[in-house]
């Protein structure tokens, strides 16, 4: 496996999040024009009678498994922020990106669009041109967008 | 054509004929908006006069509204409405409303709202995933609490499924019960749960894959994010911090909650894993404002059970689905007087003693179970004054009127601090109203007597003149002037917000601290500044792509309140002289004295002039309080100017 360059990543602070879901309808919004947590790239697992709850965000790997796994090289490696995201027009569907995503057991990193047929992930709002929307409208803070080279570890 | 806002359809259950089908959401939707707007013109449709809540002909009418789902602050709500058990001396059509996420799986499964009628015949609950729609045998969870049915139903359809459902209260069709969600989302006043039970329908879980899509995107985010940041440290208190005090949430396993989707606020916190006071074991449950009055450590409410046992006394009402808000501000407060009169003196033969968490538990269940005195409490007070024939005086200063207790009107309620002159503003919500006007209807009443701690009273009457049209709307020295067009305001900014819906400890957005003068305001590129009072009409347009103008935004909420008396008119025949029914209420010595430094009561000559004048401006009958033909035909109304026609004879 070739390393590819690091990314940025948003990270949640978990005992903070209060489980609103506003950063599943600003990603939803803002990316697709419709609200809903099945058209967001970031998802809150909620358990709601044991009163748990919190944001999973893609961790946008150093040794992403969805960019080495994708036959047809759909995702590519954003050159400015480092995301690694599909791309919707060579995407197939065939799904094996999210398969692959260690991470992806509740499918809340990697998800179908069942409208286009096609899969998603966070790009990190490269494609808006502003910093991690979720970020932006999380209310508590509980959202912060560290850059590729402030990122330490893996 | 791509609808936005809405999804487009309406689920029809028949639980007699075990029947689904669905209807037209955008038949409704331009006049009524949605939630309680369009349940409103569903009952006028459907629900004729004689209809009691526990037949089978009762429409349980569940409706989300455009912005249920949506990014949209502090949207994430459902209207319960139809003929309700708890309305007194009768039933009759009202609304209920909760937060939760149950409404926007709803929309996300494509659905904007169910209206349920009929009975099945033995115990069911509904399942709906997407397009699949069942009704499967309810005989396990059938007696379960709400809880433990949220549990069977998310190991059975996976842990993401949002569940609506009742506890025993509403299956021994208990007036004070609850449709819950989640530990303490619940549609509380009507007793939409004993409606439920009396349909023998447990629960409604859903799962929705779909999403709720947006006219005008870009714009709807930018609204929101804008909306978002005025509100955030606008709070008199500022912003509570996001994290509670270390040492109580260790101890606690306390944590920050936002109860319904979308919402940047909080008003309450989720206590995990508290260990029980009246039983062993642990307590988990989200505890809202009303249910810290469990604990009591206040002046009228003298006990104090300690944290511990509130948490468990909330948890286990909560489980059982019991109304917190009748039961703490309307049967234990007559209780408590009860006893200290030696009227009622012991249930069942155990002393009446709230400072006993045991004895609150027993008597909850007993309620809930309908157990000896259990089940004459269970009818709740003005149904239990009629029953022993004890206490009536008592209840009469706790219920203003319809068999709700009080609520921030300055006299029953003795949580609130409400003062003369707002609750005469409170008095005009409550005297046309079916219910407590104000799970909806905070926006003057509390609104001011919170901002007034921290404005003065010159810069809140320039934020009245802006929102209700005269700075004497707001000022203490006119205290019966200029007092109808506040009133008619958030009358109408009710219907607002169970309509769209949007949650009414949030809304309306007239006070920032962010602004010099006080009054909320967001400026975006594409619109220029936007003063608080507007904000609801924007993200409609922006989500729903209709362009209509502000006004006739406006006057959708005034078509739906005045078809709401048209129903009252036919079903029930409401009249200007039940309307006056509150006055005596008002006449009591109130709790607190304001401004004036001395307890003030209702005058009710100056208050009849009032009265008047809300009529007028309502374009209701003097006389009659009828909705007068030309108001019914100006709000396009003529098919139910017909009817009321027809009833005049």
């Amino acid at each position: 496996m070739n390393a590819v360059p690091r990314s940025g990543v948003v990270i949640a602070d978990k005992s903070i999040c209060h489980g609103c879901g506003i950063c599943e309808l600003a990603c939803s919004l803002s990316h697709k024009g419709a609200c809903g947590p099945a058209l967001s790239s970031i998802g809150v697992l909620r358990d709601p009678l044991a009163g748990d709850f919190f944001p999973e965000t893609c961790k946008q790997c150093q040794f992403p498994s969805c960019y080495y796994t994708c036959p047809v090289e759909a995702i590519v490696i954003e050159p400015k922020t480092g995301a690694r995201v599909i791309d919707g027009e060579k995407c197939k569907g065939c799904g094996a990106c999210a398969k692959a995503c260690p991470y992806n057991e509740l499918e809340t990193i990697i998800r179908r669009d069942s409208e286009r047929g096609i899969y998603f992930k966070c790009d990190l709002c490269t494609g808006l041109n502003r910093e991690p929307i979720c970020v932006e409208a999380c209310p508590w803070k509980a959202l912060s967008y560290v850059p590729a080279n402030e990122r330490r570890g893996k | 054509m791509t609808i936005h806002g809405w999804v487009g359809k309406i689920l029809r259950v028949d639980l007699t004929e075990e029947r689904v089908s669905t209807s037209d959401t955008m038949r409704f939707a331009e006049k009524y908006l949605g939630g309680r707007g369009i349940a409103a013109r569903i009952a006028w449709d459907e629900t004729g006069t004689g209809v009691d809540a526990f037949d089978a002909d009762n429409r349980l009418i569940i409706m989300t509204g455009p912005l249920t789902g949506t990014l949209a602050p502090s949207s994430g709500r459902t209207a319960f409405c139809g003929v309700a058990p708890q309305a007194y001396p009768k039933p009759w059509y009202t609304r209920s409303n909760m937060g939760g996420w149950f409404g926007s799986e709803l929309k996300y499964a494509g659905y904007d709202g169910i209206v349920i009628k009929g009975k099945a015949e033995k115990p069911v609950y509904l399942s709906i995933r997407d397009g699949v729609v069942e009704l499967l045998e309810a005989r396990e969870i059938w007696g379960r609490d709400t809880f433990s049915t949220q549990k069977y139903l998310m190991d059975r359809h996976g842990g993401d499924v949002k569940v609506a459902c009742i506890g025993p209260s509403g299956e021994n069709l208990v007036r004070l019960a609850v449709v819950q969600s989640e530990t303490e989302n619940a549609a509380g006043q009507g007793g939409f749960g004993a409606v439920m039970g009396s349909k023998n329908l447990k629960a409604i879980v859903v799962k929705g894959s779909g999403t709720v899509k947006i006219a005008e995107p870009q714009d709807f985010l930018e609204l929101c994010l804008a909306i978002n940041r005025d509100f955030q440290g606008a709070s008199p208190q500022e912003r509570p911090s996001a994290r509670p005090d270390a040492g109580i949430a260790q101890a606690y396993g306390l944590r920050g909650i936002a109860c319904s989707q979308s919402c940047p606020w909080r008003c309450g916190w989720m206590w995990r894993n508290v260990p029980g006071t009246a039983y062993p074991g642990i307590n988990t449950t989200f505890m809202m404002c009303v249910a810290g009055l469990f604990r009591g450590s206040h002046s009228f409410y003298d006990w104090n059970v300690g944290q511990e046992a509130s948490v468990e006394l909330a948890a286990v009402s909560n489980k059982l689905g019991l109304n917190h808000w009748s039961l703490l501000l309307g049967l234990v407060p007559w209780l408590k007087e009860c006893k200290a009169r030696g009227l009622i003196t012991e249930v069942d033969g155990e002393a009446i003693d709230f400072s006993n968490p045991d004895f609150w538990v027993r008597l909850m269940r007993k309620i809930s179970y309908r157990e000896g005195l259990g089940n004459i409490l269970a009818e709740d007070v003005p149904r239990i004054v009629d029953k022993l024939g004890k206490g009536k005086d008592i209840a009469e200063k706790l219920y203003p009127a319809y068999g709700f207790p009080g609520h921030w009107d300055g006299h029953g309620d003795k949580a609130n601090p409400v003062f003369f002159p707002l609750w005469v503003v409170s008095a005009l919500q409550w005297f046309t109203d079916t219910r407590d006007p104000f799970s909806s209807g905070h926006g003057y009443s509390q609104n001011l007597t919170r901002w007034s701690r921290v404005y003065s009273w010159e810069k809140l009457a320039k934020i009245g003149e802006e929102v209700y049209g005269s700075t004497k709307s707001v000022d203490p020295n006119y205290p019966y002037e200029y007092k109808v067009q506040p009133a008619i305001g958030e009358q109408d900014e009710s219907v607002l917000k169970d309509s769209l819906p949007l949650c009414d400890q949030v809304w309306p957005r007239f006070y920032s601290t962010h602004t010099e003068d006080g009054y909320a305001r967001i400026t975006l590129p594409k619109h220029g500044t936007i003063g608080g009072k507007s904000f609801e009409y924007h993200l409609y347009v922006a989500a729903t792509g209709l362009k209509l103008p502000e006004e006739e935004f406006r006057r959708c909420a005034e078509r739906v309140f005045t078809l709401e008396r048209a129903i009252q008119v036919r079903n029930d025949g409401r009249t200007r002289e039940q309307d006056l029914a509150i006055i005596p209420y008002f006449e009591t010595e109130e709790n607190l004295p304001g401004p004036s430094e001395k307890k003030e009561s209702l005058d009710r000559e100056k208050f009849l002039r009032l009265v008047d004048e809300y009529y007028e401006l309502r374009g209701w009958d003097k006389t009659s309080g009828w909705p007068t033909r030309e108001k019914l035909m100006e709000l396009g109304l003529a098919d139910v100017a017909e009817e009321l026609e027809k009833l005049k004879g």
